[in-house]
């Protein structure tokens, strides 16, 4: 993975001893709260509804083991033991004293990590594909791409200050992994007729209260383009994007507003003025960046034969094998994902504990390094086919063996009314009640994959919209009630949920979810995902399922 | 209030705002808005005093761009520091339109902002009475270090 150079380190650690300062003057009066909000957002610390919540940023979801065992030390020292993982691959720590944060900043530094920009109005952490590198279907190893971005925008003078929140997704492979088309900029890669490698840019996407599929801004940009021409979008949202109107401020709603014919005119037309300027990349810097990142020593191995009698002779191993493993694109691996999905645990929570020993298993069998998803798991991208065994077992010790990848108990959740001072609602304990539903295995894979994702309130950070079932807790009159849309998605066939009908109450959105699943297992053809069979059938019968039964 | 630059140095505001009432002698430093030098083209064309001009921050550089020629002294407005629009007025000014004269930041400018404006290419910074001048002028050196191909103004 990237390793810091020395103007990397120093950045971090003056960035280090400025929040101190800032802090130490908060704290002894010397500075306004507002203008204390906006330094501390924009080094990811939040104040929530029981105590302040830091951010760290986990640029594009990887971390060294290193890095893993100092977040378990924070759990440990400065929180309460765990860690949660969110759906843009960053770690929160949700109890930190707001004393202790500049020290706990400090600590990251010294791991060559940070909570740069993981919140405020700028550009935030980029996010990218776990599967980065090692993707069988990939075109270009997206992270290169990330860690300048990475740098570009961190600390951007010009941009630091902008309308609202600015995130950006970079995929490298045409299986979009990486929600790409609901963020304010998705980059695609891609190759040209001429075989040359660039982006595919969408803009204007997003959830939140006005969710919206990001629009199709430049059909192909030459990659040593990449970093003006973003420079361009950024400039025209600064300058025009809304400012009066908290919930009118991000990017999609200028595009709206503009068209996107209009706002592309306008960038391209900034664009003319910096594309040949010093942001122009030359092979020299990417090539530098790439040299950063290092390379792994695969052993040249064959396809493990060991594995088929092992898949035939251990269903309970077979079931996790085929779940919770991906092909990896060189011979004799396999990638492994860890499952932060368990019953009696908010999804993507992790403890100190867990976090250590999953340290230590990724030295043993990943090249010592681990990844955060979308979907708030984790990933070890590098096992060697013949170790899949003893690390299933050792996982599966850890309580990280849960055969649920991308099944109804991954489910995608936001901390909710128990932790957010933003939510109406509740979305842990609603998780909860619908995992409980699947608990029996051969029920669970009977539905196959599916995408459950519930929101505590309309800023829908846990992506109600784009769950294939997306639940979003509503407040009324003080009670926890759910809206039910259908057929969202963030893959390739990105799409925003329908609603469903009236908002079901607490004590019946668990059974809600699971009537809607028995629904679509009856209507199924054989082989038809979900989504096809909505599609089909409309979402009439669902309709009816849902609300008779509660009736 | 104080302004400070970003050699270092205590300036005193010898700039006077445009009053049409009022006689401007011809050495004197007269900032102007917007409005005024649309409204009183001819007059300032054919004036020699030495002219400034103070935008807000929905004004494109690309209306006073024929002035710019003229004018020594852009004065970009900071209504509230959360307002990000000036640091982009200030580059175009400089990348742009490749404009040499001073430009002032006023309003709220707080000293834990002053490098990012230093690097739009800010050269003078109006601090009203908020900030102490030895703190803010450190605050320069807060990060030394910066990814973004910048601009030292002057």
């Amino acid at each position: 993975m990237y390793a810091y150079n020395q103007v990397d380190q120093q950045l971090v650690d003056e960035r280090v001893a400025q929040f101190r300062d800032q802090t130490t003057r908060y704290l002894a009066g010397n500075l306004d709260e507002e203008v204390f909000k906006q330094l501390r957002l924009r080094n990811g610390l939040y104040v929530q509804r029981h105590a302040p919540m830091l951010r760290v940023a986990v640029p594009y979801g990887i971390l060294n083991s290193t890095q893993l065992r100092m977040l378990a030390n924070i759990a440990r020292i400065y929180d309460r033991g765990y860690a949660h993982v969110t759906t843009r691959q960053n770690f929160q720590f949700n109890w930190p004293d707001l004393e202790s944060v500049p020290d706990i900043l400090a600590e990251l530094a010294k791991v060559q990590m940070h909570a740069i920009q993981t919140s405020g109005n700028c550009i935030r952490n980029v996010t990218s594909d776990p599967l980065a590198g090692v993707a069988a279907d990939e075109l270009e190893d997206p992270r290169v791409w990330c860690e300048l971005l990475r740098q570009w925008s961190t600390l951007h003078p010009e941009f630091s200050y902008l309308p609202r929140k600015f995130k950006i997704a970079v995929t490298g492979s045409p299986q979009d992994r990486v929600a790409s088309q609901v963020h304010d900029i998705g980059l695609q890669m891609m190759q040209n007729e001429e075989g040359e490698t660039g982006f595919r840019i969408l803009v204007g996407g997003g959830l939140g209260r006005t969710p919206v599929v990001g629009k199709l801004l430049r059909a192909f940009l030459p990659r040593k383009d990449l970093l003006s021409y973003l420079d361009a979008i950024l400039r025209v949202y600064n300058l025009h994007g809304r400012r009066d109107n908290l919930y009118r401020a991000r990017i999609k709603i200028l595009v709206n507003q503009l068209g996107i014919d209009t706002f592309r005119e306008q960038v391209e037309a900034e664009w003319q003025h910096v594309r040949e300027g010093s942001l122009k990349l030359t092979d020299d810097r990417i090539d530098a960046i790439v040299n950063a990142f290092g390379t792994h020593h695969y052993e040249l191995l064959d396809e493990d034969p060991g594995i088929a009698g092992l898949i035939a002779s251990n269903p309970v191993f077979a079931s996790w094998y085929r779940q919770n493993t991906r092909l990896h694109k060189v011979s004799g691996y396999r990638i492994v994902f860890l499952s932060l999905k368990n019953h009696g645990q908010a999804p993507g929570d992790i403890s100190d504990t867990q976090m250590q020993q999953v340290a230590q298993l990724a030295d043993q069998y990943s090249f010592g390094e681990i990844r955060t998803t979308y979907s708030q798991n984790l990933i070890f991208a590098h096992v060697e086919q013949t170790q899949l065994l003893p690390l299933w077992q050792a996982l599966a010790r850890l309580g990280l063996a849960n055969p649920n990848i991308d099944t109804a108990n991954d489910i995608i959740c936001c901390p909710g009314f128990d932790f957010c001072t933003l939510a109406n609602a509740t979305s842990i304990d609603v998780a909860e009640d619908i995992t409980r539903r699947f608990e029996a295995l051969d029920r669970l894979f009977a539905v196959g994959d599916i995408k459950i994702n519930i929101s505590g309130c309309m800023n829908a950070c846990g992506h109600h919209h784009v769950g294939h079932i997306g639940l979003l807790g509503v407040d009324k009159s003080g009670e926890d009630w759910y809206q039910i849309t259908l057929g969202g998605s963030a893959g390739n066939d990105t799409a925003l949920g329908r609603i469903l009908g009236p908002a079901v109450a607490k004590q019946h959105a668990g059974r809600a979810v699971e009537a809607i699943i028995e629904t679509y297992i009856e209507l199924r053809e054989p082989d038809e995902t979900f989504l096809e069979t909505l599609r089909r059938a409309g979402p009439k019968p669902f309709k009816e399922r849902v609300y008779d039964h509660h009736n | 209030m104080t302004i400070i630059t970003n050699s270092f140095e205590v300036i005193e505001d010898d700039w006077i705002r445009y009053d049409r009432r009022r006689l401007i002698g011809c050495a004197s430093r007269v900032v102007a808005s917007v409005a005024d030098l649309g409204k009183y083209q001819k007059y300032f064309k054919r004036s020699v005093f030495r002219l400034g001009v103070e935008i807000e921050v929905t004004v494109a550089i690309e209306e006073i761009r024929e002035w710019l020629p003229r004018i020594e002294l852009v004065i970009l407005n900071f209504d509230s520091f959360a307002d990000g629009r000036a640091f982009s007025q200030a580059r175009i000014l400089r990348e742009r339109y490749h404009y040499a004269g001073d430009i002032r930041a006023q309003g709220e400018v707080l000293r834990d902002q002053l490098s990012f404006m230093q690097r739009c290419g800010i050269n003078q910074f109006n601090l009203g009475d908020s900030e102490d001048v030895g703190l803010a002028l450190n605050s320069f050196a807060d990060i030394s270090k910066n990814y973004q191909p910048g601009l030292r103004a002057g």
